[in-house]
């Protein structure tokens, strides 16, 4: 008999709670408004409803959410993660409700970016509101449940005082919450005032040993393989915090408990795969190639979720160590690996100023060689990157979008799909009408240049992409693609 | 890099301004502690978070706790600092 009696519940909408049908590149629409299709159909290509047990329980979730409830449960909590449709029952006897998102409000890109090109509201946003809305957690609120929001879109609440008034949310916490969560839910348990807001300092994060390890699985089977970045991106809140790398025996535990429950994937997930065991900013072979082989040795599908261009550069020249992982992980000659990857920008200038070391160990000034570079050993290798290019950074000039236009066009003939993700200052979210602020006419033509771009490799791409889904999914992704492809003509986007 | 002490700050609201205390002007005094716990008393719930908002691209590397209303925690301080206070 299952004790589901949990004080603890965490949880999150139906755009975060899925597996996106095991492609994660499909979670990208989440952070759209439906695009020429209903809502629902958008919804059900991007984000099924997750297989649960029979008290609710979903069979994969974000991984977040699995950390912060290994965290309660190695402190001895009653917690558990719920998928949203199954509350009811458990927000009855539940003190404390948790949740972790990615983009609340929409706000962070590329949601904010869609907001803006199409005047409507993304489905993140639309989702996460009927979330809240629920009647068993507006229940549950008038009976004295708390709320704790967090996850790396914490910081919106802040800018959203209305709705934190409106649903009663108790605490916000920004930052690593592992160690934090444990205090905050114990005060909570015991009926002690809870803090409207915590930031996790530098001090206060997880030591690598602290870090919890999942217990159940988690979405595509993603496991962390280290964290922070020693990169300092002017735009990145990753940078600041303290680097750790996992051990192999702490990933092989989490890829145990993912194999354990039936997945037949995992998902490397690091802000830069190739730094993995690195020396600084240089990869080094034999810990990736011990970290793939082990990681092959429990799956058939081993997905990367980040890697840099300067590392992929730099593993390829000295020890041709992409050639070497790919063969590890691709399963044969029609198999590809997708990644994502930044671009940011095609300025040097730009580039030496908001990301100087992304380059490193290369020159901040030589940024659009070594793109164009490392396109060309992913594209050898049949590593796809979806690449960002960040636009609306302060201080962007009509010459620096101009180097970016050039690049994306000399990426033109290399298998990948490249993303504008549109910069929306925090000052201006004051405004309520923030979303329609208009792109520059130079942004623009960079964004007609990258749905260019992609619509040339999608076709290509989405044969591989889309082989083992179901059908329906695939003929409506397909017929997705063929009105935006007619849309864009029609337009004279393309 | 911060040390481990840890400061306790009062910040009460001036009933004789409409003026809100924003952390920008104190944010350069936490780089000395690990944590900070503040206690924001007579603020509405929407005001604390207005004036936390500069927080969020301040890169601060000191742990911040912020209690709305008087808050009495067993902690050690080994500061204390009293903001807005009338007279």
């Amino acid at each position: 008999m299952v004790n589901d009696n949990f004080d603890v519940v965490l949880s999150v909408d139906r755009t975060l709670m899925t597996n996106h049908h095991g492609k994660e590149f499909l979670g990208f629409m989440t952070t759209g408004p439906p695009i020429l299709v209903p809502e629902k159909v958008w919804m059900a290509i991007a984000a099924p409803k997750m297989e649960v047990d029979d008290i609710g329980r979903p069979r994969e979730a974000p991984y977040g959410l699995r950390k912060i409830e290994a965290a309660l449960l190695d402190a001895g909590i009653k917690a558990a993660v719920i998928d949203p449709d199954h509350l009811g029952k458990h927000l009855k006897n539940a003190k404390v409700l948790g949740i972790g998102h990615h983009d609340y409000f929409a706000l962070g890109p590329p949601s904010s970016e869609w907001w803006v090109l199409t005047g409507k509201e993304p489905v993140n946003a639309r989702y996460f509101k009927r979330f809240m809305e629920k009647p068993e957690i507006r229940a549950a609120k008038n009976n004295g449940l708390k709320i704790i929001v967090g996850g790396p879109a914490a910081w919106q609440w802040l800018w959203m005082p209305e709705y934190f008034e409106k649903w009663g949310v108790d605490t916000i916490i920004e930052g690593e919450a592992e160690k934090i969560i444990v205090s905050l839910v114990k005060d909570a348990l015991d009926g002690k005032p809870l803090p409207q807001y915590v930031y996790v300092g530098f001090k206060d994060v997880p030591l690598l040993e602290e870090i919890p390890l999942i217990k159940n699985a988690s979405v595509n089977g993603l496991v962390e393989i280290m964290r922070g970045c020693p990169r300092g991106c002017r735009f990145c809140s990753v940078t600041l915090r303290p680097l750790r790398h996992y051990t192999l025996e702490m990933i092989e535990k989490e890829l145990q408990v993912n194999k354990s429950a039936g997945l037949d994937r995992c998902l490397l997930h690091s802000e830069d795969i190739l730094l993995y065991g690195a020396d600084g900013i240089r990869p080094k072979p034999e810990p990736l190639i011990k970290l793939h082989e082990m990681a092959k040795s429990y799956f058939e599908i081993v997905g990367w979720s980040h890697v840099s261009l300067s590392a992929v550069k730099y593993a390829q020249e000295n020890y041709s160590l992409i050639s070497r992982l790919s063969e590890i992980v691709l399963r044969n000659e029609y198999d590809f690996i997708g990644v994502e990857v930044g671009i940011e920008t095609g300025s040097p200038k730009l580039a030496e100023r908001i990301m100087p070391t992304k380059a490193a160990p290369y020159p901040a000034h030589s940024w659009p060689e070594i793109v164009k570079e490392a396109f060309s050993i992913m594209h050898d290798s049949r590593i796809v990157p979806a690449a960002t290019i960040i636009l609306g950074v302060p201080g962007e000039s009509t010459e620096d979008l101009v180097k970016t236009l050039e690049l994306i066009d000399e990426l033109r003939h290399f298998r990948s799909l490249i993303v504008p993700m549109y910069f929306v200052p925090m000052g201006v979210l004051k405004n309520r009408e923030w979303y329609r602020a208009k792109p520059s006419k130079e942004q623009l033509e960079i964004m007609k240049a990258c749905l260019k771009h992609d619509l040339y490799w999608i076709r290509d791409l989405s044969k591989w992409y889309l082989k083992d889904m179901n059908p329906f999914v695939k003929y409506s992704l397909r017929l997705v693609i063929y009105l935006v492809e007619k849309m864009a003509k029609l337009f004279h986007l393309i | 890099m911060s040390s481990d002490k840890m400061l306790q700050i009062i910040v009460k609201k001036k009933s004789s301004s409409g003026d809100l205390c924003k952390f920008d002007n104190i944010i350069s005094l936490f780089t000395k502690y690990r944590r900070v716990v503040v206690s924001m008393q007579g603020f509405e719930r929407r005001e604390i978070l207005e004036a936390i908002r500069p927080l969020t691209t301040a890169n601060i590397s000191t742990t911040l706790i912020v209690y709305n209303g008087r808050y009495e925690g067993s902690e050690d301080y080994d500061e204390k600092l009293v903001i807005g206070q009338d007279g």
